[in-house]
């Protein structure tokens, strides 16, 4: 086959998203639809076709960009649009099932509040039923979503209308539209803005980005030796990490249907903002410690984003986006035990660079065959309009809905975001623990959630620890390349 | 020191009795939890209803078993064996037990006998009434292979219900660290945490097992043998250190053309398997829907199989899971003894080397085994593995796929593998070298397809696994590694550490 390491990336066939996650577009909106007619719906798509942002070579980065246009389709939306069934069956099972299984929601700890029969969209109405499995089905109904981005919300909202004004006569319908909301401060970024994109807990969101070989690209990871993936580990059509290509729709040469494309998973999880810092704010007043630093070792970066084990003092500004760091071997601060930052904290559980087992190189080597490339926005009003967790951690519970659009990018669904979620989140046996999910995102089986930070001479527990992150949607799509959504504006049905 | 053993026994089941039994099975299975009550009703709604009587009959107090690590029964649908004659359903009933071996077949029907008769007497032979014993007795069969993640440790010193298990031994240390004053020294933290094991009837270090260890080669017995060498090469007539010297470069010779005529030989059969197995294909036709089984032998094809062996994962209440996986062995006496070998040196390894809770780097195996069934012509797995099937075989892949490619090459529809025949000997050399200075931990493989080939490996392994209708666990929520890390709590607990050494068993609790 020949597949090779560094490919010719075909730049103008991917679409943009997949390159960059336009921190310069703060407005954005993403539109769920379903297909009415295949026949008008196919004319809409070839003239979207023409809109839709492609991926750039290097030196041909646009920088005057004022909006973006982006397409991902569900199984069910390729169906529906009359793609054959050879090629819907070259797709793999996790996107043709979709996320709303028994054996997902197990994998991904959809339960109780977060089980598909609770989501606002994804799911197939069903009754909602807080403890069983499996009552819900994927939505057959939801087949596309648009992705919007734009430089400021009157942008937004004409490029909203030029696209969506005349959907009914297209054959289409829209089923809910997900606003966003774009985070940040208190502190400075060392340009003097405010520092952000934030999440609503408080923290820098979406540093640690891979980094994918051939497309470079000034938002993406670092190309530095351990930040460095296959081009197939995200895209379609080339080798993956075992010289492979990826499963989906292309032929041995890489050619045909999925080439160029990517899976997007989707889920928007609700944050309980009050929650957290309830927590947070209880466990270190009994524990007589700083509540900022808790939530900090919980996070295992620095509300402003500084990795803990880069600076296990406090915050830095110029190390706000670092992202070049290993723990075990780290120069200043080697971390093999998490006395710095904690073994079970969200960053180093969901990229655990050189601390997967103890031997560091081979570490690093396995949790890169792990990684996704994230570009989630969040959602709601702040709790605090700059994001300050002194004051985050004193206002009253608005119980206002507020959480995060988790957007990630992978070429093996499973392998990649359901292993992390499963096998690194969830999993409360993580690193040798015995009880301890995520802090933030993960799910524990039992009701006992714990948090340890190890220090010497022993650690600290914090238990009880509810948790403060639930589904409200979500599902599999695939986000094509360009020539791949005009051979489906051509289609015939 | 309690030996931990594996008991597989087999038995014929007629084909009018399959579905009976199955509905059986399936009823002894829901009454382990009452998540696996919900889940096998709606596994159930595939089958036709359970009569009445059985479901009285399938009741196992399984929490009762004080010798039982895991235990299964598997119903192994008829099939095809790789020359086309048929293969009988079989039931296929394992135990991991603490020995010996008669105590633990004395509780297991003391405890479950009623439940065990109800079963087996859907078998050929039925058991005689009375003499269930000796019926399982002479019904076992030998493993090839048996891996242990934890050697040594019995159920009760695991969990236990005493309160003298090393699980309850951590949690009532994490009670006393829980309520240290800060700041607190190390010493400090120590005796208080002695007291309070004291408090609870830990009275010495002789209460905890001693794991085994890896065995070492002692840097004494080492110099010995540097000593003999040197001295026989110094003080040896010149004409027999030639001898000695010539005599090994052939046995090397020989030992290359060997396993280089071995691997050529090897590699030619893989071709003509191959041929045979695409005309199979061509003659049987594709499975009926996109996620059955490729492979025509297996005895259900379909995407339902795969759908009760997904559901069967990830149940609620455990963070194990377990894998029965079956298929045929390439024909031909050559696939057979390589088999046999290799089996015969991964038990060996497992056994003597990787006794520290590591399979290869995988710290995530309780126990698994390998049986050759009917006659040698299906190879037989059987896996108790920590967390999910995707980590597990990811880290298969990853970490020990020379290891997998050597055993499963021999079976039928397994990725197209080329053994490196005439390199062996050099790549394995470079395998056991300390970390290399250059170059990934990919270029120390012996097999570069086979396993690697990780989408169709994993899709493979599918195909081939088998829904176990009873599986039971009993410390549902420990991984290997807490099992391992707590016994080592344990040992530390009486000790007098000094230095670092007393850091290291403190960031155990």
């Amino acid at each position: 086959m020949g597949l090779s390491a560094t490919p010719e990336v075909e730049f103008h066939d991917i679409q943009g998203l997949v390159q960059r996650g336009y921190k310069e577009l703060p407005a954005a909106e993403f539109v769920l639809l379903t297909v009415t007619d295949a026949l008008h719906a196919r004319t809409w798509l070839s003239k979207l076709a023409d809109r839709i942002e492609p991926a750039t070579a290097p030196g041909h980065d646009k920088r005057d960009r004022a909006s973006a246009l982006h397409l991902a389709l569900t199984y069910q939306g390729l169906q529906t649009l009359s793609v054959g069934k050879e090629t819907l069956d070259q797709f793999p099972l996790a996107f043709r099932e979709g996320m709303a299984t028994v054996h997902r929601e197990r994998l991904l700890g959809d339960r109780g509040a977060s089980n598909a029969a609770n989501w606002r969209w994804g799911s197939a109405p069903c009754q909602p039923n807080a403890d069983a499995e499996g009552l819900c089905e994927t939505d057959r109904k939801l087949h596309l979503m648009l992705l919007i981005y734009a430089k400021d919300a009157p942008t937004l909202s004409h490029i909203k209308k030029s696209v969506l004004d005349e959907l009914d006569t297209s054959g289409l319908h829209r089923i809910t539209a997900l606003d966003t909301v774009f985070l940040a401060g208190p502190e400075c970024d060392p340009t003097g803005n405010p520092n952000g994109p934030k999440e609503h807990f408080g923290f820098r969101d979406g540093i640690a980005q891979p980094h994918i070989a051939g497309m470079p690209s000034r938002e993406d990871g670092h190309a530095v030796p351990g930040n460095i993936i296959p081009t197939g580990e995200i895209l379609l059509g080339y080798a993956n990490t075992y010289g492979e290509l990826p499963e989906g729709p292309t032929d041995a040469n890489g050619q045909g249907f999925g080439r160029n494309g990517t899976f997007l998973v989707f889920r928007q999880l609700h944050q309980d903002v009050v929650g957290f810092w309830n927590y947070v704010a209880r466990q270190a007043t009994e524990k007589r410690c700083s509540a900022v630093e808790l939530a900090a070792k919980m996070v295992g970066r620095w509300p402003d984003g500084t990795p803990l084990v880069e600076s296990p003092e406090g915050p830095q500004a110029s190390l706000q986006t670092h992202d070049g760091f290993v723990y075990a071997g780290h120069p200043k601060h080697p971390d093999p035990h998490g006395f710095h930052c904690p073994v079970g904290s969200h960053i180093r559980r969901t990229n655990p660079r050189d601390v997967l087992n103890d031997d560091p190189r081979q570490s690093l080597e396995l949790s890169n065959q792990h990684r996704i490339v994230r570009r989630g926005r969040s959602y709601g009003t702040p709790l605090v309009e700059d994001m300050d967790p002194a004051k985050l951690m004193k206002i009253p519970d608005d119980q206002a809905e507020r959480g995060l659009h988790f957007i990630c990018l992978n070429a093996a669904i499973d392998r990649q975001f359901e292993f992390i979620q499963n096998l690194w989140a969830n999993n409360p046996k993580f690193g040798g623990l015995y009880d301890d999910p995520d802090p933030l995102i993960g799910v524990l089986d039992g009701e006992k959630a714990t948090f340890t930070v190890q220090k010497e001479p022993a650690r600290c527990t914090y238990s009880d620890m509810p948790r403060f992150v639930q589904m409200r949607g979500g599902a599999y799509f695939f986000l094509p390349g360009i020539a791949a959504i005009r051979k489906l504006a051509g289609l015939k049905g | 020191m309690p030996e931990q053993s594996a008991l597989t026994v087999l038995f014929p089941v007629r084909d009018e009795n399959v579905v009976p039994l199955r509905q059986l099975l399936n009823a002894v299975g829901q009454n382990i939890t009452k998540e696996r009550e919900v889940l096998m009703e709606k596994v159930h709604k595939l089958l036709p209803p359970a009569p009445a009587r059985a479901k009285e009959r399938c009741f196992i107090e399984f929490h009762k078993l004080t010798t039982v690590h895991f235990l299964r029964w598997v119903l192994l649908e008829a099939a095809t064996d790789a020359e086309g004659r048929r293969i009988g359903a079989t039931l296929a009933f394992a135990t991991d037990y603490d020995g010996p071996l008669h105590a633990h077949v004395d509780e297991l029907i003391g405890v479950a006998g009623a439940a065990l008769e109800a079963v087996f007497s859907f078998c050929d032979p039925a058991p005689a009434p009375g003499g269930l014993k000796s019926y399982l007795l002479d019904a076992q069969r030998p493993y090839e292979a048996f891996y242990r993640g934890h050697p040594g440790r019995s159920v009760q010193q695991i969990w236990g219900a005493s309160n003298q298990s090393e699980e309850e031994l951590r949690k009532v240390l994490g009670k006393e660290l829980d309520t240290l004053p800060h700041p607190v020294t190390a010493e400090d933290t120590v005796t208080r945490v002695r007291r309070s094991a004291g408090q609870s009837g830990w009275r010495s270090a002789s209460t905890a097992g001693e794991p085994q260890k890896k065995p070492q080669l002692n840097s004494k017995l080492l110099w010995v043998i540097a000593g003999a060498i040197l001295a026989f090469i110094l003080f040896a007539p010149m004409w027999l250190v030639g001898c000695v010297a010539a005599s090994t470069v052939v046995l090397i010779l020989l030992l290359v053309l060997v396993i280089g005529l071995w691997g050529t030989a090897l590699n030619r059969l893989d071709g003509s398997d191959r041929t045979r197995e695409r005309e199979l294909l061509n003659r049987q036709g594709p499975p009926p829907d996109v996620d059955g089984s490729k492979d025509p032998y297996v005895s259900d094809r379909s995407r339902k199989r795969l759908m009760i062996v997904t559901d069967l994962e990830n149940r609620r209440g455990l963070i194990q899971n377990q894998m029965t996986h079956v298929v045929n062995i390439k024909p031909g006496k050559l696939r057979l003894r390589t088999l046999r070998f290799i089996l015969w040196a991964v038990n060996l390894l497992g056994s003597r080397i990787f006794v520290e809770g590591k399979l290869g780097n995988i710290p995530t195996i309780h126990f698994a085994r390998w049986v050759l069934i009917d006659d040698d012509r299906r190879l037989l797995f059987f896996s108790n593995y920590d967390f999910s099937w995707e980590s597990y075989l990811g880290d298969f892949i990853d970490l020990a796929s020379d290891g997998l490619t050597g055993i499963w090459c021999n079976t039928t529809f397994f990725p197209q593998t080329r053994v490196p025949a005439w390199t062996v000997i050099p790549r394995a050399i470079r395998l056991l070298l300390p970390q290399s200075q250059t170059g990934s931990q990919s270029a120390k493989r012996l097999f570069e397809q086979g396993a690697r080939r990780e989408q169709e490996f994993k899709k493979w392994t599918r195909d081939h696994q088998v829904p176990t209708q009873v599986w039971y666990s009993a410390y549902p929520l420990l991984s290997v590694v807490n099992v391992n890390n707590n016994t080592e709590i344990a040992r530390g607990l009486f000790t007098t550490h000094t230095g670092a050494a007393l850091g290291t068993w403190l960031r155990k609790l």
